[in-house]
């Protein structure tokens, strides 16, 4: 169980995030959700460790997330980053596997178990058939997958991703989305995506966190979060939410003024 | 099949290259020696007492030096252009260069000390320069506890620039001296015998023996700072660790042999060209293929002249660009990097 | 390296290259040789053998015998040397030794800047290796301790000290007489030059030109170094001597100002003609240019700390004071 209390996040004199409380539960799928500029990154990397908070607390399993060293904290959150570039000499094998980091040695030598979870990771990633290749020959989105595979060989209960799906078709959208909540309800993993696709959101996430302007604006299911007059005021259109006509969650779509 | 079976191992392929330019550079030099005495020298029986003193006090340590000085600027400068995951990075790139430089001139500008310690007073002072300049850069760079990189880099060509120009001003000013202290700049300069190989050793060694056993963190680093420090990476610390070992065995190589170019930089990049980019396959392959690369170069700078001697750092540009040009012609990879 | 740094380093390498020798620098001690073992005095016997001798890196060194298979690391020592006589007992010499002729018959043994071949050095077996100012002493020390015998001559500060270095140079070789003699015939020499300059009623003032590869600042010799000396000592007076050191460069507006009597071309073994110095931009004015007293020097007569300082006393002494020396 991870939880934040009272987070604010600064960068210099700006602050980004300010008095936030959140819990992420094992087994749960909490979408982060907001505009440009809204702090879901800041979160992000704040629990992650590489942003010292300026106050506030943050807990995993009631132990101080602080006193952890960076080794510790990498065997309980792994983290998939938004965009990014892979050492385009690597080749896949050789990325994925560095996930495994916090359970090697100095030396950083693969034993057996390690080389099972780098396989399941990849299969889970379908990025099986990549093996080989140099990820300075990858597509975006390949490369994107790459990188979820690296972060399920961490083997973590807590797994955080940064818009994962930005390079991604639609495909593979769906398909990565369904894999984490597969990987939530049957790992018992606690899983927290950043996402701008609000009915991608609506449909793969049990619960939406909103955040405006570094503050929490919403907080619940999706039809409690995606309401026309919520994020009608977070966003700045005008939007219309209506049931899905398939399943009754909400579905976001723009209004022509 | 052969040459599929030698890629598939590159250290025995590596080893192999350096064996035989250690041989080479052992056997050919201004003063042909028999190779009947050559093999005696091996295997160790009696020498006629010249060609003794050749090989083993002149050779051998000269060959020794040239090994050491090689593996160490391809070592650092493959280390250096994954801690800067930055392809154009070389051993000199925060400084070790240009410290070193001003440390020599800034001693070659004093009339001759006639005490035994002078004899050493030029690589001693290069040294302590390499290692004064990086400390300066990273002390500059530092920004609360953590060095960016990219502050660091530009720390690094700030403080070049300013030693390089005191180097220049000085050297215009040491009049006798300025063409030593330009063949020292050139990497002409290498000392021979034991002594050298004895002082450089310790620096080497420890140097590069941090770098080696450091592949799998500097791999690591090539997902950037903030992912490897995700990964559980005490980034900050082995950052400095690994910047201290680098320039240490740096240093210790311009001390000893003047500013040798380009072996730190292309060595990586071809090995990395053909065996990829894992760093606990291609420091020890840079180690490798860095002093065989020197001890060819010298082994020119020796013969293509003789009895003149060429500043090896010319041959290392002159023969070793056109070669990594090729190579980077013929990969036409996607990553060449 | 910086590009920056680079164009730099080539200029001064290619500026280097065109005065190949090394200049005397009169900041360094006269060698160090006490009284009791170097008397040049043309009386005294050849020295006895065992010899001990300081050279000019206060290093005391024991000869048993003269030496006989010796190596010269600098074109002053090889012409000292020959000048000696000991010509024959030369087995090497460096890359520059090109002075006398037959120098260049000798075994080259490399370049004392870019590197000195140590391997054929020893291969060479030799008693002697006379080293000079411009020989590194990491060079010396690299030497003795593969046993080579080294001794490093000092540059001489003025002709006292040149005789003295003829003298050790002499002893070291066996050719103590033959050094005598020869330092009475140079003393000799420079006493006729200094009783001919006692006529003379003018006092030119001289540039001696390096090199001007950049003519807006010509590259001279200042005040204080051999250059300097022989031009006093042959009755003119150095436009640069307001300057400091062995190569210091002049702005073409203080030798506007200076507008010296005479112009000497150090640098007319690398091409530079009389004609050339009239057409750089504001050399014209020039008195020395209009006057036709642009005069090509062989810069390694003075360059050289070797008896051929004589030479350029005598040459120099010609030049400026052509009346006294009919």
């Amino acid at each position: 169980m991870l939880s934040v209390r009272s987070l604010c996040v600064s960068y210099g004199e700006k602050r980004v995030l300010h008095d936030l409380d959140l819990d992420l539960a094992p087994g749960e799928l909490l979408g982060l959700i907001g505009p440009n500029g809204s702090g879901k990154t800041s979160l992000i990397r704040a629990i992650s460790g590489v942003l010292q908070p300026a106050a506030g607390a943050i807990s995993i399993d009631g132990k101080d997330a602080f006193s952890f060293s960076e080794g510790q904290r990498a065997r309980q959150i792994a983290v998939v980053p938004q965009s990014t570039l892979l050492p385009p000499a690597f080749t896949v094998f050789e990325c994925v596997s560095l996930g495994r980091t916090p359970h090697l040695s100095w030396l950083g030598r693969l034993g057996p178990s390690d080389l099972q979870h780098i396989h399941k990771a990849m299969q889970a990633a379908e990025i099986l058939h990549l093996v080989d290749r140099r990820a300075g020959e990858l597509s975006g989105g390949e490369q994107q997958r790459v990188i979820l595979a690296r972060a399920l060989a961490q083997d973590c209960p807590i797994l955080l991703l940064d818009e994962p799906t930005a390079h991604m078709d639609l495909h593979h959208q769906v398909g990565l989305l369904s894999l984490m909540r597969r990987m939530a309800q049957e790992h018992n993993l606690a899983i927290m995506v950043a996402m701008h696709d609000l009915n991608l959101a609506s449909i793969y996430a049990e619960r939406l966190v909103l955040l405006v302007n570094g503050r929490m604006r919403a907080s619940g299911t999706p039809a409690e979060v995606l309401t026309t007059e919520i994020l009608q005021s977070a966003y700045q259109v005008p939007l219309q939410v209506h049931p899905n006509p398939q399943h009754g969650s909400p579905w976001v779509v723009l209004r022509h003024e | 099949m052969k040459k599929i079976f030698l890629l598939r191992r590159p250290f025995l392929l590596n080893g192999l290259f350096l064996a035989i330019a250690l041989l080479l550079s052992l056997a050919i030099g201004a003063v042909v020696i028999p190779p009947a005495e050559l093999l005696q020298a091996l295997v160790g029986g009696t020498l006629p007492a010249t060609s003794a003193t050749i090989i083993y006090e002149v050779r051998l340590p000269h060959t020794l030096l040239v090994a050491l000085t090689g593996a160490a600027l391809a070592g650092s400068g493959a280390a250096y252009q994954g801690l800067f995951r930055n392809p154009l990075a070389d051993p000199y790139l925060i400084g070790v260069a240009s410290g070193a430089g001003l440390g020599a001139v800034l001693v070659m500008a004093q009339s001759w000390p006639s005490t035994a310690l002078g004899f050493y007073a030029i690589p001693a002072a290069a040294f302590l320069g390499a290692l004064l300049a990086v400390g300066v850069v990273l002390a500059i760079a530092r920004v609360g506890k953590t060095i960016p990189v990219t502050t660091l880099l530009l720390a690094g060509v700030a403080v070049s620039s300013f030693a390089t120009a005191l180097s220049s001003f000085l050297m215009l000013y040491s009049e006798n001296e300025l063409r030593r202290a330009l063949t020292w700049l050139l990497g002409g300069a290498t000392l021979s015998g034991w002594q050298p190989v004895i002082a450089a050793l310790p620096y080497v060694v420890i140097g590069l023996g941090v770098l080696l056993v450091s592949g799998h963190q500097l791999n690591v680093l090539q997902l950037g700072e903030e992912q490897a420090q995700q990964l559980g990476l005490p980034v900050e610390r082995i950052k400095l660790g690994l910047i201290a070992a680098a320039s240490l065995a740096a240093a210790a190589a311009v001390a000893f042999s003047g500013m040798i170019g380009f072996i730190g930089l292309i060595v990586p990049h071809a090995l990395r060209l053909v065996w990829g980019g894992d760093y606990r396959r291609l420091l020890p392959l840079c180690v490798l293929g860095g002093a065989t690369a020197l001890l060819l170069a010298d082994l020119l700078a020796r013969s293509v002249f003789a009895p003149q001697v060429l500043p090896v750092g010319i041959l290392t540009a002159l023969a070793g660009v056109p070669f990594f040009l090729w190579l980077l012609r013929r990969a036409k990879a996607a990553w060449t990097w | 390296m910086k590009p920056r740094l680079f164009s730099i380093l080539l200029f001064i390498s290619v500026f280097l290259a065109a005065c190949a020798s090394p200049t005397a620098q009169p900041t360094l001690p006269a060698p160090a040789v006490s009284e009791s073992q170097v008397t040049p005095t043309s009386t005294q016997p050849a020295p006895e053998f065992p010899l001990t001798i300081t050279d000019g890196l206060q290093r005391t060194l024991t000869f048993e015998a003269p030496a006989q298979r010796i190596i010269s690391l600098a074109p002053s020592n090889t012409e000292i040397l020959f000048a000696l006589g000991a010509g024959e007992q030369l087995v090497g010499r460096d890359v520059l030794s090109d002075f006398p002729p037959e120098a260049q018959g000798v075994a080259d043994i490399g370049d004392t800047f870019i590197g000195l071949n140590t391997e054929l050095i020893i291969s060479l077996e030799p008693d002697l290796v006379l080293a000079a100012e411009i020989t590194p002493v990491e060079q010396v020390a690299q030497l003795e301790q593969l046993g080579v015998n080294v001794f490093w001559l000092a540059n001489p500060s003025d002709f006292e000290g040149l005789y003295a270095n003829l003298a050790i140079v002499g002893q070291l070789t066996g050719r103590s007489t033959e050094a005598a003699s020869l330092v009475a015939v140079l003393e000799e020499r420079v006493a006729a030059v200094d009783n001919a300059l006692l006529a003379k009623t003018n006092t030119p003032a001289v540039f001696y030109e390096l090199d001007a590869s950049e003519p807006a600042a010509p590259w001279t010799s200042g005040a204080g170094t051999f250059i300097d000396l022989l031009i006093a000592r042959a009755g003119g007076r150095n436009a640069a001597e307001g300057i400091q050191g062995a190569f210091a460069q002049m702005s073409i507006e203080e030798l506007l100002v200076q507008d010296p009597d005479v112009i000497l071309l150090g640098d007319a073994a690398y091409g530079i003609t009389v004609e050339s110095v009239g057409q750089r931009a504001g050399w014209g004015d020039l008195a020395a240019v209009q006057s036709g007293s642009v005069y090509p020097f062989d810069d390694n007569l003075i360059s050289r700390p070797g008896p051929r300082l004589v030479d350029a006393l005598e040459e120099l002494a010609r030049l400026l004071h052509p009346d006294l020396f009919e």
